[in-house]
């Protein structure tokens, strides 16, 4: 019988520990959902949207991103011309915690993440919501897990699509969007 | 080129006239600046986990 090298057995056990390893750690995101709400995979594809603006929020720096449909939107004039925004309009909001550059600590950059919210238009689906359906899905670095929002999120979120109507309200004029497209 | 490779430009915008203008008259305006990220192939900005 041919013997196997004993160090080509603990090779092939490192290997597979590290396969196994990845497959029970690595979470899909597009498969997390808030409970009776949104979910994630609502949004798939939104890392490659183009951004609205940046803004800074408290103790937190953000990109807000939008779909294709929304841009489109926006470079029409909506919301400033009066005009809702289409069914089919989506954003998403990424939250990071800042951090100083290493190479130049003058600049205050994205460090890591800290959350991400999404909102997306169904005038129909979301009649008692302005219209737009709300999620927020908390960001977990050190297990690089995303889950959804809850009562001890700030701000608190409830197990369903409305999370951001009564903050949004304030901006009903402009159908319920804050963010305005920056100049570029 | 002198550069390491990168050609750099800056435009000023100015919003009463809504115009842009150059600043710089070649493209070498940003390489001493980049220097300190030459590790980095002189690229500041990493890319944001989203």
């Amino acid at each position: 019988m041919t013997r196997i090298p004993s160090s080509v057995i603990v090779i092939i056990a490192v290997v597979l520990a590290v396969l196994g390893g990845r497959s029970i750690s690595a979470q899909d995101k597009y498969a997390v959902q808030v409970p009776d709400g949104l979910a994630f995979s609502e949004f798939r594809g939104y890392e490659a949207w183009q951004v609205v603006s940046i803004s800074q929020d408290g103790d937190l720096i953000a990109a807000i991103l939008a779909n294709p449909v929304m841009i489109d939107a926006y470079l029409a004039g909506v919301p400033g011309n009066g005009k809702p925004f289409p069914d089919g309009a989506k954003m998403a909001k990424i939250h990071w915690n800042p951090k100083k550059m290493e190479t130049f600590p003058a600049a205050t950059v994205p460090g890591s993440q800290h959350d991400v919210d999404f909102m997306v238009k169904d005038s129909k689906r979301f009649a008692d919501s302005g219209g737009w359906g709300w999620a927020v899905f908390e960001y977990d670095a050190a297990s690089d897990t995303f889950t959804p929002g809850t009562s001890a999120s700030k701000p608190p979120q409830g197990t369903d699509a409305k999370c951001g109507f009564a903050c949004h309200t304030i901006v009903k004029t402009r159908d319920y969007v804050f963010t305005d497209y920056g100049h570029r | 080129m002198d550069t390491n490779e990168w050609g750099y430009a800056e435009f000023a915008y100015d919003a009463a006239s809504d115009t842009f203008a150059p600043t710089q008259k070649d493209a070498k305006c940003g390489a001493a600046y980049h220097e300190i990220a030459a590790a980095k192939d002189y690229i500041f900005t990493e890319y944001g986990h989203r």
